[in-house]
């Protein structure tokens, strides 16, 4: 019970010291301290590492003011970067996170007339130098349901190697940024359908193990 | 020492298969991305804002004068939109007169309008402009308060009231003018009928059901137009479907 309580309380170190204390000579102790360094030593053996992160700044203002921004659309490139570290080989993929279903999160209402714009008014482009993304330039963001694969697919896919698309092999960013590294441009081109107002979403990037 | 060796080996490998069985890795990054549709009404005039009628012959006062495609308009609309014309007086303003007698004030409905889009058999409560010519109406016969329209205002396109886009017919879409021009193109015609004498009481009316009776107005003895040159300002205003 102590060794129980102990293992909330303290760390591995302070652990070993308490049971050396408590229970010096128990074959109980050999047992416990043995399968604990074990345990603990291969957790840093088995473990792998899969993550990513975002650079510069995940926010993003699209003012349209004028009909051509409207018709045109607005375009905001490297408005984000993701960098990617596995040791497995992965999926990623990208969806929208909205209150309802494919429309937007509406935050002000300016006028009646129109409908609430639809999440794929919003498209995004995923660039790198291996050109390893599955979709070639601008696509409609989805909802996170029903996301869009960048890397691999819902099921389990074979090892892809740097330089192709779809690549999902282990590696870094640092060492393989044509591959582990994304640059992503975002269009958004509402057209003259729908409702004036303020509106967000969310963005979800999944960086997920290819099983 | 063996078998304890063995039993470490067997607890390493049950600890390593659990540490393998959990579940798929995973990581989630997050992006915020707000956007601000601001609504847009832009009304383009492409003609000269100055429309000059100068009537110089016996012939130019019988026939009247009437001036095609005086005024395009263009309207370019993110959101529902109507579209109403006045005039901004009650009466056109005498700059100078040329002769000492007739009537110095001319009401605006003397000038008629017509309308390349066809406004009319629209519902509601508001009078609709189509291609046949009709008075313009001035600013208190239109009922315009403080830039307001009433049910007596002219509408080139949509109508009174509050009504969503696409819903009913009493309100335009959103659109361009490029995109959409029988809708949102608006070629006006303007035309003058003094007449002679200048009574102009042969095309138009002074209100609604009424002809055109110069005497009608306030010192206006006798009852035609002092000759003179005369100038008015017309307002076209595009409105949020109001």
């Amino acid at each position: 019970m102590t060794c129980f309580i102990a293992s909330h309380l303290f760390d591995y170190k302070n652990y070993y010291i308490l049971l050396t204390v408590k229970f010096r000579y128990h074959p109980l102790y050999l047992f416990v301290l043995s399968l604990f360094v074990i345990t603990g030593g291969l957790h840093q053996l088995c473990a792998q590492n899969l993550s990513f992160e975002l650079k510069v700044s995940p926010s993003v203002n699209m003012v349209f003011n004028t009909i051509e921004k409207y018709q045109n659309g607005l375009v905001q490139y490297n408005f984000s970067q993701l960098n990617i570290d596995a040791d497995m080989t992965w999926d990623l993929y990208v969806g929208a996170n909205t209150s309802t279903q494919d429309e937007w999160d509406e935050d002000m209402r300016y006028s009646n007339s129109g409908a609430t714009p639809d999440v794929s008014i919003l498209q995004l482009r995923f660039r790198n130098a291996g050109a390893t993304s599955q979709e070639n330039g601008f696509f409609p963001l989805q909802d996170i349901n029903n996301p869009v694969y960048i890397i691999g697919s819902a099921a389990l896919n074979p090892e892809i190697a740097c330089g192709n698309v779809g690549a999902n092999a282990a590696g870094d960013y640092i060492t393989s940024p044509g591959c582990h590294q994304f640059n992503l441009d975002m269009l958004i081109k509402p057209g003259l359908t729908y409702r004036p107002g303020l509106y967000k979403l969310e963005i979800v990037f999944t960086l997920v193990e290819n099983l | 020492m063996k078998g304890k060796f063995k039993f470490l080996l067997v607890a390493a490998l049950a600890a390593c298969s659990v540490l393998s069985a959990q579940t798929a890795l995973e990581d989630e990054e997050y992006s915020y991305v707000t956007m601000d549709l601001q609504g847009v009404l832009d009304l383009t005039m492409t003609t000269s804002p100055q429309v000059d009628f100068s009537f110089k012959t016996i012939q130019d006062y019988q026939n009247g004068i009437i001036k095609f495609n005086a005024v395009q308009l263009e309207v370019d609309a993110t959101v529902a939109w109507d579209l109403y014309v006045y005039a901004a007086a009650d009466l056109w303003t005498q700059v100078e007169s040329f002769s000492t007698n007739g009537a110095a004030n001319l009401p605006p409905e003397i000038l008629m309008i017509s309308s390349s889009v066809d406004n009319t058999g629209v519902d509601g409560a508001a009078i609709e402009v189509g291609p046949a010519l009709q008075s313009l109406r001035g600013t208190t016969n239109a009922g315009i308060v403080a830039g307001a329209p009433a049910a007596a205002t002219q509408f080139l396109a949509g109508n009174l009231g509050t009504v969503e886009a696409g819903v009913a017919t009493d309100a335009e879409a959103p659109g361009t003018a490029s995109g959409n021009p029988s809708t949102h193109k608006f070629r006006m015609n303007y035309a003058l009928y003094p007449g002679v004498p200048a009574t102009f009481n042969n095309h138009g009316e002074m209100y609604a059901g009424a002809a055109l009776d110069l005497s009608l107005l306030a010192g206006n003895t006798p009852d035609y137009a002092q000759a003179g040159y005369y100038y008015m300002e017309v307002v076209y205003s595009l409105v949020e479907d109001l």
